[in-house]
């Protein structure tokens, strides 16, 4: 479904060039449940940029569904964004003055779906994610599980292909982090195609169906 | 996105910052409300003056005289040597049919001008007297007489007098409800109240040439010239015109056949008088109304080609036109100015707000967010502040411009007969404000959308908050 071909993403800072990502080749497949491991620094939100279009690379293909990537312009990364990715961040990146419903609704707005619709969709997703009696709460007033779970629901909301999670459960108690990682795994069973960033090789093995490791900028199995 | 989310996104982000979206909303009020009344003035003060002169009816009406005018330059001809100062065709009862019968005239009728000395109870002025057919009746300002009525025929023994001439004579005439008003003026004039003037005698004395044989010559002027009089009843009363009909400046009009009868001297030269070239049927000048303004520029092509001088008022509309488009636009600048200090306060409050909204343009981006929907949602902000300062802007200008027209109907035009409006509001105004005060925004709001829209949104996801 996805496959990197030789990718690179180097950083100039002054006379010295950081290799975030360093000739990555790899594939994975539909339905897979990826986890990408690595320290700080290693490259490993480099990547995760690079597959989400929200970072281009500086050589090398990504290849989404047989189509090449790695040439779109802003607005095309948007559109695919849009169509096939749902990104789930480490700091949950909601809109703090918006209730729950209206975060999940905003992928929508931007989708073209009416009003009732995309009120529709988006309570399906928060009810997916265990948040029906929260939906009217604002971002801001949600604790931390339940701020990741919106996250969740609105990167599901426009049944993308892929989810990709940064770090999802690194601000997350343990309680929570399970709580997170269930629904993840709900996912998985459903048929989405996620991969996920952490540095905590537990989870990773906990969910995973497969582990590749990121040291450098250098990806290995 | 459709247009109803980028609106509630708009009206929902400037609520979020109130106090900031308020001050700048302040600063496009003032500068809508400038611009409008400023213009609104401009409009209201050409709309006053051409009404003025349209409701006296001076713009489907000229005045064909022996010699010519022009509102440029003095008498018609100046710069123009080879052309003729005086009209190649007499004034004469002919030409007055000529005219008559053509389509486009309503009425034409010879202007006589007759110096007298009228006399009312004991008092007596020099003044010039004019005359008008009974066809005048039913034009402006005849047919709104401050007191009064019209002449009962062209031949009655009636006149009516202008409140100028009766000022002339020592008397402040006012109407029975404004009575209480004119008691508390501090005037040196007699008041007296108009109705008891209507149905008074008046008397006018005229020249008229006694004898030109040269033995009454050899005896002194006044051998050849005695004074006669003429009694008439004064019927109506003139209404105080800054602009009036025909007989303007005329402070006594009689009926057409009356003035006719009257003993005059006949001539405008005293060498005509010597030469014995009394003119006659011929007369210094003819009024003609004409029965449209379009009317009224078919008359003027004829009497070019048949080179006859006249003097019309709306030869003068196109230079006064011109003059108010430069008032108003003179006054449209000041207001300009005004919104366009406006604009930068959008900018200034747009660029504020996407620093603010980094982040949250960059979570736009990431759930795919496009830069056109991240654009005109800041574009429909800015035009949000620019409508809603339109609407503000308009209303103020309008509150103001009423309590404008309050003070100076109530301070400096108390003895107006109405309430004098200096302003005016049509629908191409406020349109114009609304869309002008959002192209302003919207332009103002270029900038800083364009802005937002290429913020990278790794960039715009790492700010904190």
């Amino acid at each position: 479904m996805i496959e990197l071909v030789s990718v690179n993403k180097i950083y100039s800072k002054g006379p010295h060039q950081i290799a975030a990502s360093n000739n990555i080749s790899c594939t994975i497949q539909q339905g897979e449940f990826v986890a990408i491991v690595g320290k700080s620094g290693s490259g490993k939100s480099t990547l995760l940029n690079l597959l989400a279009g929200l970072d281009t690379a500086t050589s090398g293909k990504i290849l989404f569904e047989g189509t090449d990537i790695s040439s779109f312009n802003a607005n095309q990364y948007a559109q695919h964004r849009l169509n096939n990715i749902g990104i789930i961040f480490q700091s949950f990146n909601l809109i703090f003055s918006k209730t729950a419903l209206e975060n999940v609704m905003l992928p929508l707005i931007f989708a073209g779906y009416s009003t009732a619709a995309r009120k529709q969709k988006a309570q399906q997703a928060l009810e997916m994610v265990g948040l029906g009696d929260r939906m009217q709460h604002k971002a801001n007033e949600l604790s931390g599980g339940e701020a990741q779970r919106v996250a969740i629901a609105r990167a599901l909301v426009n049944d993308p292909k892929v989810l990709l999670a940064d770090e999802p459960t690194g601000n997350l108690d343990s309680a929570t982090t399970q709580e997170i990682l269930d629904i993840l795994l709900s996912l998985k069973t459903r048929g989405k195609t996620i991969i996920m960033i952490t540095h905590d090789q537990e989870i990773a093995a906990q969910v995973a169906d497969r582990i590749l490791t990121i040291k450098d900028g250098l990806l290995s199995e | 996105m459709t247009i109803s989310d980028l609106i509630t996104m708009a009206r929902q982000n400037l609520w979020r910052t109130r106090l900031r979206t308020m001050l700048t909303l302040i600063g496009v009020i003032i500068g809508i409300g400038a611009l409008i009344s400023m213009v609104s003035f401009g409009i209201g003060l050409e709309r006053n003056i051409t009404d003025k002169f349209k409701s006296n009816d001076l713009f489907t009406s000229l005045t064909i005289s022996t010699k010519a005018f022009s509102f440029k330059g003095g008498p018609r001809g100046r710069n123009k040597p080879e052309q003729k100062t005086e009209s190649a065709v007499p004034l004469n009862d002919s030409l007055i049919t000529v005219i008559q019968k053509r389509p486009e005239v309503a009425i034409a009728y010879p202007r006589l001008t007759i110096p007298v000395r009228a006399a009312l109870y004991h008092d007596t002025s020099e003044t010039n007297l004019g005359s008008l057919p009974m066809s005048m009746a039913k034009y402006p300002p005849y047919n709104q007489l401050y007191d009064g009525r019209y002449f009962s025929s062209d031949s009655a023994l009636e006149a009516i007098v202008s409140l100028d001439f009766l000022r002339q004579l020592g008397l402040e005439v006012c109407t029975k409800d404004k009575l209480a008003h004119y008691q508390q003026t501090d005037t040196a004039l007699t008041l007296a109240l108009s109705d008891t003037l209507i149905g008074k005698e008046l008397s006018l004395y005229s020249a008229a040439l006694k004898s030109t044989s040269p033995f009454a010559m050899m005896g002194g002027i006044e051998n050849m010239i005695g004074e006669e009089e003429t009694k008439v009843k004064i019927v109506g009363i003139l209404k105080e015109e800054q602009f009036s009909g025909p007989a303007m400046r005329e402070e006594i009009i009689l009926p057409i056949a009356t003035a006719k009868k009257m003993p005059s001297l006949g001539f405008d030269r005293i060498s005509d008088m010597i030469s014995n070239k009394n003119k006659g049927n011929q007369y210094a000048s003819i009024y003609v109304k004409t029965k449209s303004m379009d009317d009224l520029g078919k008359l003027k092509k004829f009497l070019d080609k048949q080179k006859i001088n006249y003097f019309a008022v709306d030869d003068g509309l196109a230079e006064m036109k011109k003059a108010f488009l430069i008032l108003d636009s003179v006054l449209g600048i000041i207001g300009l100015i005004s919104l366009l200090v406006a604009g930068f306060g959008i900018i200034n409050t747009m660029l504020m707000s996407i620093l603010e909204r980094k982040r949250e343009i960059g979570i736009m981006k990431a759930v795919g967010g496009k830069n056109r929907d991240i654009r005109m949602i800041f574009f429909f902000e800015a035009g949000f502040i620019g409508l809603v300062g339109a609407l503000g802007g308009i209303s103020l200008g309008y509150g103001l411009t009423r309590i404008a027209n309050l003070i100076v109907n109530n301070q400096y035009m108390k003895n107006a007969d109405e309430f004098v409006d200096m302003f005016s509001f049509p629908w191409w105004l406020i349109g114009g404000s609304v869309l002008f005060s959002i192209i302003i925004s919207l332009l103002a709001g270029l900038y800083p959308a364009i802005r937002a829209s290429s913020i990278h949104p790794i960039d715009a996801l790492r700010q904190t908050g």
